[in-house]
């Protein structure tokens, strides 16, 4: 190629009148350099039909041939050396490649040797660049939402999705960005400022009275965005960063909710700064539609979640009572893991009648999951109340069936209820009823294990039902482990499935003959998980109550 | 003496060992009188007995019960220590600590949680085997600075992985912890927790070092971390495994005939364990899971009559098995050379 270049010279041809317009000046080169004028092939046509911008300079820097495009364009004169910067710059380097920016336009050339002379050879990029640059800022643009989506489409807390919110919008989108979320009567914002220097981030709340009527703030709080008013720098602010100086473009808009805005997105540039552009506030929007879904939905989550802590705090099992002569333990594993409720519950409490008496019960609703434990919490708090004034086991029993049979949904229940006092004697007197439950297991204190003689119908199903009673009394050493069906009926993780069953259970607290209340509840409860391969199908509660041995004794 | 010595811990061991819960209490208690401080209580006599607890049982020199006693003695402890002695200070952020899901010794995480509070955090500790929703629901709500996962048992490090990836997507930085994350609790590192503590000693090292991400700007940077299928197939499996090792096991063992139901049960329940810990091994491409599980394995089967030699024909049944699952049967083999 470099050749080819070497070996051309252009003929001279004359400029036709009727092209005149085209200026074309190739024909005048200094000195005709090929013989035989007007036979070749029309040279100066060929190179004033190109786009390209070509000329020749000589040695001295003289312009030697000039297309028409370079004329018009670079502005060459030929016969004329280039004074005008940026190209005489280029022209006094060395050949090679280079790009330049002349007036609105991106210019690449390169330079060739052609022996005496150099030919440059300039081409207007000025479109391929633009559409370069905008690919490579729509490419930021949707990798910015897509980046904002994934932040905020993980955060389930509106108070986060909010900051998250405001750190996403800074620097990428200004220089302040303040969040402002919806309120019924203070307005919480989160503030993220970013100076030269630093990086703030900063929180607070506003009076949702002293949002001015109007104002930027309260026109966005209605769903209306403010682009670029020029009174919104005042308008927003007592907002912004202190110190934060003039407001160079600024713009508020709403975080859309589900229903009403869940926000408004207050974002300054610094006076320095460029305005916002027209695809820029168009970006802002499109974000601000992302943050307020993700603020709008966490603030629902966050909502329901309230309710379902409120509902699981109050059917949470209660802590064991500290009780002289007896130790207690328990344990619970709802099988219905998500919010850790089910419709198993024990109690333990002082009796209220000042006889010193201990009541407790442990029961199982039927069903699974929230509703039986908004039940079971209903079960015990009748439970409490009637506590208050009866504290025979049988004839509660006979309350609750009412209570629970006049109630506007009632559900079927089993439970144990027992009354224990300690005496001078370090024996435990306790008294049992049952509705429907599965009878409790008495450990000897030389580990024998019976089943306790009590049968009765469950609870919620007729009227004047028949319940059992019976009285027995613990020895020390001797412990009673109620039980609900949960633990006997876990079915095995083996390939037959088989049950736990009332013998594994006898054996297992047999294993753990002179352990302590809480061991013995805990490890009953563990087998049983292990036993199901973490899997449980039903609830499970197991309450023990233990005479205690005089000394404290070995598990050994 | 403001130290623990070897005498407290021994005297320590013997009266867990009998179940002596007031007088250990009172023990302990006495140790910070005397001016040690109740972390070093935690850290220096609690858990180590702990440690040394469960070798005794491994050996077959403590029952089962005895172990479980002494460990609901030292949870008694722990919690009077607390009672006793409040933070001096708090203000170093919010520490959530959970056991992961089927996590239920919740003793190290308890150890770990006070000690964290001595040093100034708040922290709210939810317990045993928190259940994965659960606990992303709590982080969500609570946003805490940062929560440590606790997994004793290796077993569960496929729920540990769920709990720290949905904890990361969150927002909340994570610290995995336990013996269940392994040597250097590396295994931890490898699912992709933030940062990992082999110890509750260590972890509070670590807790104090760490410049926690400001709350919206945490980002888990690090590719996440993806296994294989082969784990989750041969988990389904388990029960056919188990199933048909025993009948090979009654083949060449008419013993096991006579064996009372107890027995076979606890039989049927190890062979099951050696599934999982193969899976666990295999979910975190680790051999050297499975060979330390097997070790200690062969040394609970050789003090309780068993002998060690019939874990390798397990082994070799699980192998014959499993023939289509190379890196399973890679692990056997490995697991045979321990």
């Amino acid at each position: 190629m470099r050749e080819e270049i070497k070996t051309m010279r252009l003929p001279h041809i004359p400029v036709p009148e009727s092209r005149a317009e085209q200026v074309f000046v190739g024909a005048e080169v200094a000195e005709p350099v090929v013989d035989g004028e007007g036979d070749g092939p029309p040279w100066a046509d060929l190179l004033d039909g190109s786009d390209e911008m070509i000329f020749m300079v000589d040695r001295a820097g003289i312009v030697r041939v000039a297309n028409a495009a370079a004329v018009q364009i670079l502005g060459v004169a030929v016969g004329q050396t280039m004074t005008a910067p940026p190209l005489a710059t280029v022209l006094q380097g060395p050949p090679g490649s280079f790009d330049l920016d002349l007036d609105e336009r991106r210019l690449r050339g390169r330079a060739v040797p052609t022996g005496e002379w150099t030919s440059w050879y300039v081409r207007d990029v000025t479109d391929q660049v633009m559409r370069v640059d905008a690919l490579l800022a729509e490419r930021w643009r949707s990798a910015f939402l897509s980046e904002a989506s994934r932040r905020l489409g993980s955060c389930l807390n509106p108070v986060r999705a909010a900051r998250t919110t405001a750190v996403l919008a800074v620097p990428a989108l200004a220089d302040c960005a303040v969040v402002v979320l919806d309120g019924e009567r203070e307005l919480p914002w989160f503030r993220v400022d970013v100076s030269p220097e630093d990086r703030t981030e900063s929180t607070g709340a506003l009076s949702r009275w002293t949002v001015r009527p109007d104002s930027a703030l309260d026109q966005a709080m209605s769903g209306l965005s403010v682009l670029d008013d020029p009174r919104l720098g005042d308008d927003i602010g007592a907002l912004l960063a202190p110190g934060f100086g003039a407001v160079g473009s600024a713009m508020v808009v709403p975080l859309p909710g589900h229903t009403s805005p869940a926000g408004a997105l207050i974002l300054a540039r610094h006076a320095g700064r460029a305005p916002f552009e027209t695809v820029e506030t168009h970006l802002v929007r499109q974000f601000a539609a992302r943050a307020g879904a993700a603020i709008s939905a966490a603030t629902l989550y966050a909502a329901q979640a309230d309710a379902a802590e409120a509902v699981q705090r109050s059917v949470e099992p209660p802590e064991l009572p500290a009780v002289p002569g007896v130790t207690l333990g328990a344990a619970y594993r709802p099988a219905w893991e998500r919010l850790r409720v089910g419709g198993d519950f024990y109690d333990v409490r002082p009796a209220t009648d000042g006889s010193g008496r201990w009541l407790f019960v442990l029961g199982d609703v039927c069903g699974k999951g929230i509703e039986a434990a908004v039940q079971s919490g209903n079960t015990r708090q009748s439970l409490r109340a009637l506590w208050l004034t009866e504290s025979s086991p049988l004839r509660l029993l006979g309350l609750l069936n009412q209570a629970t049979l006049t109630g506007d949904e009632p559900a079927m229940a089993t439970l144990v209820i027992g009354t224990f006092a300690t005496g001078a004697a370090a024996e435990v007197e306790v008294t049992l009823a049952t509705g429907g439950h599965a009878p409790p297991l008495l450990m000897a204190a030389d580990g024998q294990v019976t089943e306790v003689d009590l049968a009765g119908t469950a609870i919620g199903l007729i009227l004047d039902a028949p319940f059992g009673e019976t009285h027995l009394t613990l020895l020390p050493g001797e412990t009673l482990v109620l039980f609900t069906d949960g633990i006997t009926e876990a079915r095995g993780r083996s390939a037959d499935h088989p049950l736990f069953g009332p013998d594994r259970l006898a054996a297992e607290i047999r294993a753990y003959r002179g352990a302590p209340a809480a061991v013995i509840a805990e490890r009953v409860a563990q087998q049983v998980t292990d036993w199901a391969g973490d899997r449980l199908q039903d609830d499970i509660a197991v309450l023990v109550i233990q005479a205690l041995l005089p000394p404290e004794g070995g598990a050994r | 003496m403001t130290a623990v010595s070897t005498a407290d811990r021994a005297r320590y061991l013997e009266l867990v060992g009998d179940g002596a819960q007031a007088a250990a209490v009172d023990f302990a208690l006495a140790l910070t009188e005397r001016g040690v401080p109740p972390r070093d209580v935690v850290l220096d006599l609690v858990a180590p007995t702990q440690a040394r607890i469960g070798e005794l049982w491994a050996r077959n020199e403590w029952s089962v019960a005895q172990e479980h006693v002494a460990t609901h003695v030292s949870e008694q402890v722990v919690a009077a220590l607390a009672a006793r002695h409040r933070p001096q200070h708090s203000g170093r952020g919010v520490l959530v600590v959970a056991c992961v899901d089927g996590e239920w010794h919740a003793l190290p995480a308890r150890m770990f949680a006070e000690v964290t509070r001595w040093d100034g955090w708040d922290v709210r500790f939810l317990g045993a085997s928190v259940p994965g929703p659960h606990l992303i629901s709590y982080l969500h709500r609570h946003g805490p600075d940062v929560v440590a996962v606790s997994c004793s048992v290796p077993t569960r490090l496929a729920a540990a992985h769920r709990v720290i990836e949905a904890a990361q997507g969150a927002g909340i930085p994570v610290l995995a912890g336990g013996r269940g994350f392994g040597p250097a609790a590396r295994w931890g590192l490898r699912l992709g927790a933030d940062r990992v503590a082999a110890s509750a000693g260590e972890a509070v090292e670590v807790l104090r070092t760490w410049l926690l991400p400001a709350v919206g700007q945490y980002d888990p940077l690090r590719e996440s971390f993806v296994s294989d299928d082969e784990h989750v197939l041969i988990a389904k499996r388990n029960t056919q495994l188990v199933a048909a090792a025993m009948d090979d096991l009654a083949q060449r063992f008419p013993a096991l005939a006579g064996y009372s139901a107890h027995q076979r049960e606890a039989t049927e329940y190890d062979l099951g364990q050696i599934v999982e810990f193969l899976c666990a091994a295999l979910f975190v491409d680790d051999t050297e899971l499975f060979t330390t599980f097997l070790q200690w394995l062969r040394v609970v089967l050789g003090t309780r009559g068993v002998p060690p030699s019939s874990v390798d024909l397990v082994l070799d049944l699980y192998a014959q098995q499993l023939y289509d699952f190379p890196r399973a049967r890679a692990q056997l083999a490995a697991g045979r050379r321990s």
